[in-house]
């Protein structure tokens, strides 16, 4: 891996400046002050390990304008890649870009891998200023030499460094010469633990002598608990009888206090008592007032039923007399009038045969009239029809007729009809049903039945008769013949047509007649009868059955009127007996305990009775208050005797209280008093002596059942084994980092004496070239913060003691030693020198030369001069190394 | 003879001993391991009764006097109150933890209770409705540091059925234990018993069959030395012959395992590994387990394992989750002991710092003298400091792991 191009995109003066293509070994940039030799070199180590920040004590190179930025070409092979870097955040961001070959995007890592920024910048690209600061970072935290030494024998650390670590870790745990936090807490923790232990062993250990104390204990508890019991039961009975004693005296001054109190509400008791008599009239006439005052309901009704009955009879009698007058019959007659239901019976039978007597007659008279229009209709017909016979119609037209159609029947067949039967069948009809009649009404009497079946009898036979007569008078009348027997036949037939006719209807309209007459007598035979029953009633003459009938209806009314005024009256002076008595009661009552007349108006009874009630009223409660009191005035005199006799009992008791306590001459409650303190204080005594002797039984019983039940012990045994195993781990870890740390050591130590590094024989070696074999021998002890050369004579001297071109010729030495020995470490990284031969003498400038051109071949190497001479030394020793000349910015 | 002699063999309750070495930083396994010798106490006094045992042979160290705790007494106690109100009798001898000259709350026993003598061995007859039927010999030890042979002082009368030897003492001088009552198998042989009823071996053992010489180990392992099972023995003799039943009682089992992280690359198949390891403690065992782990092997995973609070947060994680099983599982203790996965040979051919690092770290490992020297020099100012002659460090194992961290750091390149 190779550095080609550095390339500034915006730093310090430069500005897209390319510095390259550089060569594989050896490339010398010559160029004057301020041409960029070492902002080239500063942009180098930016772009690999990033841009400082303002606060770092590096050189800047801030742009004119913009963001610091640059980037590198590396080469490998076919492969080339840019690594890129713009200032940001945490030193910029990077970018590794493949220009050509395979990514890799871990290349800045591989580049740096084993060097810090902090070793690249003393060993890598580095100017006179850095040259001494090799030294100077020695024994400090960051030891580069150490470092890269670590690295060249293939240790990605430094030996030093592990062991510091593991000096530290160790010193974590215990420190020989200092106070360790582990060791020491766990040892502290297992003092405490132990401290208890030991404890808790005690307490065991004085179990035996703890009971033996508990037994002792439990005697004095028992001892002091028959004190203290002994002790309460004095004080309690002294505290009862203290107790007792108060409670007499306050009983007594309640006794006193209740008697007082007492005779106050007997006096008040008796005055009420003499203030509140009841009046003995009315509580003597109480009964007969309670049932004045219980009938008074019902006299108000009866009053209200005299006054409404008084109303009923006037208005019955107004209705008897509206009756009355409507009979149009004196008062007498109408009562007098028989006018029962027979009469009724009659008058109305009277009334409907007449009704339809009448309608017969006037139906029959109706259709006599008709069938006579008839019978002179048909009768004005014959003459017509028998003109053309020759004949005239009269009374023997009928013969004439017979006679003709015999003649005719003569011509027409020669043989002739002979006489006819002629029998009226209505004659018969009406004859039978008049006997009917006649017969039904004698049977049952009925007059107007009879009379009707008479006359129909009578009619019947008339019509019979007749009949028989003219059936005998026929006559035979000529008939012509010839052509005109036809014609004749047919007008024969007409008039015999004609004939009959009329004569039919002729007889109907005198049956009709007939029966029109018979109805009529009918008709007036019933009306006289019925004018004979009303007379013989005493109705007036003429009267309707019409009128008849409301006659008795209205009387019949006039009767019932005049019964109901009867029965009214005698219904009015019930009520007024019954009002008169209770007022007579009433008034009684009133006069005997009111003093107030006896008379009483029926209105004010009410009024009587009601003042009754009161006054009753009143002297019934003045009588339970009367009674009241007269119970409170007992009951107080027995409660005043009983609270005397309380008194006197508590009085006793109290001076037994005192008898008991020998306190009968001048005791009192105070001296009882005294006496209870003294008591109680005894009592309080004792209690605290057995309280303490308990509460140390207790204890110790406690500290018994405790070590009987408690693991305490146990763990703490687990405590002390945990921190035990802990100390324990902690030595361990202690000896095996401390043991680690010192095989390291006495490694190095080895090491350094038997195996002096090859970087230091190397420097040791460029050393001795760059000083002419002045100086032949370099010491770089590890552990230590020296550095030390040897003379010709192996006389020692340290760095300080050396001339300034002598030690930078011993710092270069050490530079060029280290990264030749650096095969692995920072593979892709150049050395960059910027005009550290400036100090050299020639000949050591000219070793200088030698030893950076050798190292070369193995590492590439970029020096920076501004020297011409210098760079024309490298063309003399180094005929292949590239040559790049910068101009000024 | 009837029915045969049933009885049960316990010894070393170390009714709240000290647990030694763990961390036991939950208070839920702190609860657990302060109450786990009284709830094996509790199991053997149940066991007797379910198994209906004859009596109860104690051999010593029924709690460590030491501690001076009452409780352990009263638990005790309450625990032959218990046997005797089920009229089982309890046959105890003093031991190393708790002699008869030692330190005692006075709590009176219960009558079924019989404490062998100090000063000689002490023959009591047990008796089965009115008949001898086993006669048992026992001595305590009067002092905690009891350095003659009791043993030898065993000798069976004629005419006992069933002869039974009660002791706590060391056959054959065992490491690891004080050598109390130091005697031989073949002291035991001498004394004519059928049964040695042996204490002060945690764990069970049955030394010989001829005649049965057995430790029944202690029914709570005390530290995380103390792993398996841990319980008592069952003794039916019949007729001369002998017949042990082990019983475990052992409320918290103690388990301790290396994790292989040869294959491990990630932090997570660390995570994974421990978790492993706990389940398979917890398969292997019947009640909740504390677990001690070591994790080893050349690995990836030994460079992030160093990063400081990596460990601890995996084991922290693990342990909530061991933690909320339904038998629970308490991570004692994990300790790092992967390697780096470097080639060790390799760079200790290699002629630069770390084969120096390497070279220096063997020449040490192979003087032992002078690796001790290299560590207690390191050491001598921290353990004067600590004073706990408990904490000696392991020269050879510090020296391995002190070049191993070495080798990471320079290897690795320390980022931290």
């Amino acid at each position: 891996m190779r550095l080609r191009r550095i390339e500034a995109e915006a730093f310090g003066a430069l500005s897209a400046r390319t510095l390259g293509d550089l060569g594989d070994g050896l490339t010398v940039v010559l160029g004057p002050n301020e041409a960029g030799k070492s902002s080239f070199t500063a942009l180098t180590r930016y772009v690999l390990y990033g841009f400082p920040t303002a606060r770092e004590k590096e050189p800047q190179y801030t742009p004119a304008a913009g963001r610091r930025a640059g980037r590198l070409l590396f080469e490998e092979g076919d492969g080339r890649w840019v690594i890129e870097r713009t200032e940001g955040p945490h030193g910029g961001s990077v970018t590794v870009r493949t220009v050509a070959g395979a990514t890799r995007p871990g290349l800045l890592g591989e580049i740096t891998a084993g060097v810090s920024a902090l070793a690249y910048k003393i060993v890598f690209g580095f100017g006179l200023d850095e040259m001494s600061a090799i030294e100077a970072q020695r024994g400090s935290g960051d030891d580069i030499i150490a470092k890269l030494y670590a690295a060249s024998v293939g240790l990605r650390t430094s030996p030093q460094d592990v062991r510091a670590r593991l000096e530290k870790e160790a010193e974590e745990f215990f420190a020989p010469r200092g106070r360790s936090k582990r060791v020491n807490e766990l040892l502290a923790e297992l003092r405490d633990i132990r401290a208890e232990i030991r404890t808790v062993r005690d307490e065991g250990a004085a179990f035996s002598e703890d009971r033996e104390r508990l037994s002792a204990l439990d005697e004095r508890l028992s001892a002091a608990q028959e004190m203290r019991a002994a002790k309460r039961a004095a004080h309690a009975v002294l505290a009862s009888a203290v107790s007792s004693y108060e409670e007499r005296i306050a009983q007594l001054e309640e006794r006193e206090r209740e008697l007082t109190e007492l005779r106050r509400q007997l006096k008040s008791a008796e005055d009420a008592l003499e203030r509140d008599v009841p009046d003995a009239r009315l509580l003597a006439s109480a009964p007969e007032i309670d049932a004045l005052v219980g009938d008074a309901s019902a006299f108000n009704q009866n009053l209200a039923a005299l006054r409404e009955a008084a109303s009923e009879v006037a208005a019955a009698e107004r209705a008897l007399d509206t009756a009355l007058a409507e009979t149009g019959l004196s008062r007498e007659h109408v009562l007098a009038l028989d006018a029962g239901p027979e009469l009724l019976v009659a008058v109305e039978e009277a009334r409907d045969d007449l009704r339809r007597l009448e309608a017969d007659r006037d139906a029959r008279a109706r259709e006599a009239e008709r069938l006579s229009a008839i019978a002179a209709k048909a009768e004005a017909a014959l003459p017509a029809a028998f003109e053309s016979l020759g004949i005239a119609p009269g009374p023997d037209a009928d013969r004439a007729l017979d006679a003709i159609a015999s003649e005719l029947d003569a011509v027409e067949s020669a043989e002739s009809g002979g006489a006819r039967s002629r029998v009226d069948v209505p004659a018969i009809f009406i004859l039978i049903a008049g006997i009917a009649s006649l017969v039904a009404g004698l049977i049952l009497g009925e007059t107007v039945a009879a009379v009707i079946g008479a006359i129909s009898v009578i009619a019947g036979a008339f019509f019979v008769a007749r009949a028989l007569f003219m059936s005998r008078r026929q006559t035979i009348v000529p008939v012509p013949v010839g052509a005109d027997t036809f014609r004749v036949r047919r007008a024969l037939d007409a008039a015999r047509s004609a004939w009959r006719v009329a004569a039919d209807a002729r007889s109907a309209a005198d049956a009709a007649s007939s029966d029109a007459a018979l109805a009529t007598d009918t008709y007036t035979t019933r009306q006289a009868l019925f004018a004979k029953r009303m007379a013989e009633t005493g109705f007036p003459a003429g009267t309707t059955p019409a009128a008849a009938a409301q006659m008795i209806s209205r009387a019949r009314d006039a009767r019932r009127a005049s019964g109901d005024v009867q029965a009214k009256r005698e219904a009015l002076a019930a009520l007024q007996a019954r009002v008169d008595a209770f007022s007579a009661r009433v008034g009684a009552v009133a006069e005997s305990v009111l003093g107030v007349s006896a008379a009483v108006e029926p209105d004010a009874v009410s009024g009587l009775v009601g003042r009754l009630r009161d006054a009753l009223a009143d002297a019934r409660d003045t009588g339970i208050r009367h009674t009241q009191h007269d119970d409170a005035v007992r009951d107080l005199a027995t409660r005043i005797k009983a609270a005397e006799e309380r008194h006197a009992r508590s009085n006793d008791e109290a001076r037994a209280i005192l008898l008991e306590r020998g306190l009968e001459e001048g005791g009192s409650l105070g001296v009882l008093r005294e006496h209870l303190a003294l008591a109680e204080a005894e009592s309080r005594d004792a209690d605290a002596i057995y309280d303490e002797v308990a509460a140390e039984r207790s204890r110790l019983q406690g500290t018994l059942d405790t070590l009987g039940a408690e693991d305490r012990g146990a763990q703490l045994r687990l405590s002390e084994s945990s921190a035990r195993e802990r100390l324990a781990d902690a030595v361990d870890r202690y000896l095996v980092t401390a043991t680690a740390a010192r095989l390291v050591g006495k490694a190095q130590e080895r090491y350094e004496r038997e195996r002096q590094p090859e970087v230091v024989k190397r420097a040791e070696e460029i050393f001795r070239t760059l000083t002419g074999d002045r100086y032949v021998g370099l010491s770089v002890p590890l552990g230590s913060n020296r550095l030390e050369v040897f003379d010709e004579r192996s006389a020692a001297k340290t760095s300080t003691e050396l001339s300034r071109g002598t030690a930078e010729a011993l710092y270069l030495a050490l530079r060029l030693g280290l990264v030749s020995q650096l095969e692995d470490v920072g593979p892709g990284l150049p050395l960059l020198m910027d005009d550290v031969l400036v100090n050299l003498d020639p000949e050591r400038r000219r070793g200088a030369a030698v030893a950076v051109a050798d190292l070369a071949r193995e590492r590439q190497v970029v020096l920076f001069t501004c020297h011409p001479d210098t760079a024309e030394l490298f063309g003399q020793i180094a005929p292949d190394r590239t040559e790049i000349t910068l101009d000024r910015c | 003879m009837g029915r045969p002699v049933r009885f049960i063999h316990a010894a070393d309750l170390h009714l709240d001993a000290p647990f030694g070495g763990i961390d036991a930083q939950d208070s839920r396994v702190r609860d657990a391991l302060a109450a786990s010798t009284y709830r094996a106490l509790d199991a053997l006094a149940a066991a007797c009764i379910e198994r209906g045992a004859d009596f109860l042979v104690i051999s010593g160290d029924v709690y460590n006097q030491a501690e001076r705790r009452v409780r352990s007494q009263l638990a005790f106690a309450k625990a032959a109150a218990t046997l005797e109100h089920a009229g089982i009798p309890v046959f105890v001898v003093h031991g190393n933890h708790d002699p008869a000259s030692g330190w005692s709350a006075g709590i009176a026993m219960p009558h079924n209770v019989h404490v062998f003598a100090d000063d000689r061995v002490e023959r009591v007859a047990y008796e089965r409705d009115g008949e001898a039927v086993c006669a048992l010999y026992g001595r305590s030890y009067r002092r905690a540091a009891e350095t003659a042979n009791l043993a030898s002082g065993f000798k069976r009368e004629i005419g006992d059925v069933v002869a039974i030897g009660v002791l706590h003492t060391n056959v054959g001088g065992r490491p690891g234990y004080d050598d109390y009552a130091p005697c031989t198998l073949d002291d035991l042989r001498a004394a004519g018993m059928d049964y040695w009823a042996l204490g002060h071996i945690h764990k069970p053992e049955v030394l010989s069959q001829s005649p049965y010489a057995v430790y029944s180990g202690c029914p709570q392992g005390l530290d995380p030395t103390q792993s398996g099972p841990r319980g008592c023995y069952e003794v039916v003799i019949d007729d001369g012959t002998v017949e042990t039943t082990f019983l475990p009682l052992a409320a918290i089992e103690w388990r301790y395992a290396e994790v292989d992280l040869s294959r491990a690359s990630r932090l997570d198949d660390v995570r994974d590994a421990i978790a492993e390891s706990v389940d398979a403690a917890l398969a292997d065992a019947t009640t909740p387990v504390i677990v001690r782990l070591d994790l080893t092997g050349r690995c990836d995973v030994h460079t992030p394992l160093q990063t400081a609070g990596a460990l601890a947060a995996i084991v922290d994680d693990a342990r909530d989750e061991a933690l909320g099983l339904e038998r629970w599982a308490w991570i004692d203790r994990v300790r790092d002991r992967t390697r780096p996965s470097i080639d060790l040979e390799a760079l200790r051919s290699a002629e630069d710092f770390t084969g120096d690092v390497i070279r220096l770290a063997d020449d040490l490992l192979e003087d032992s003298a002078q690796g001790h020297a290299f560590v207690d020099e390191v050491a001598a100012t921290l353990l004067d400091r600590v004073g706990d002659p408990g904490l000696v460090p392991d020269a050879p194992d510090i020296l391995a792991r002190a070049r191993d961290l070495a080798l990471d750091r320079l290897l690795d390149g320390d980022t931290r």
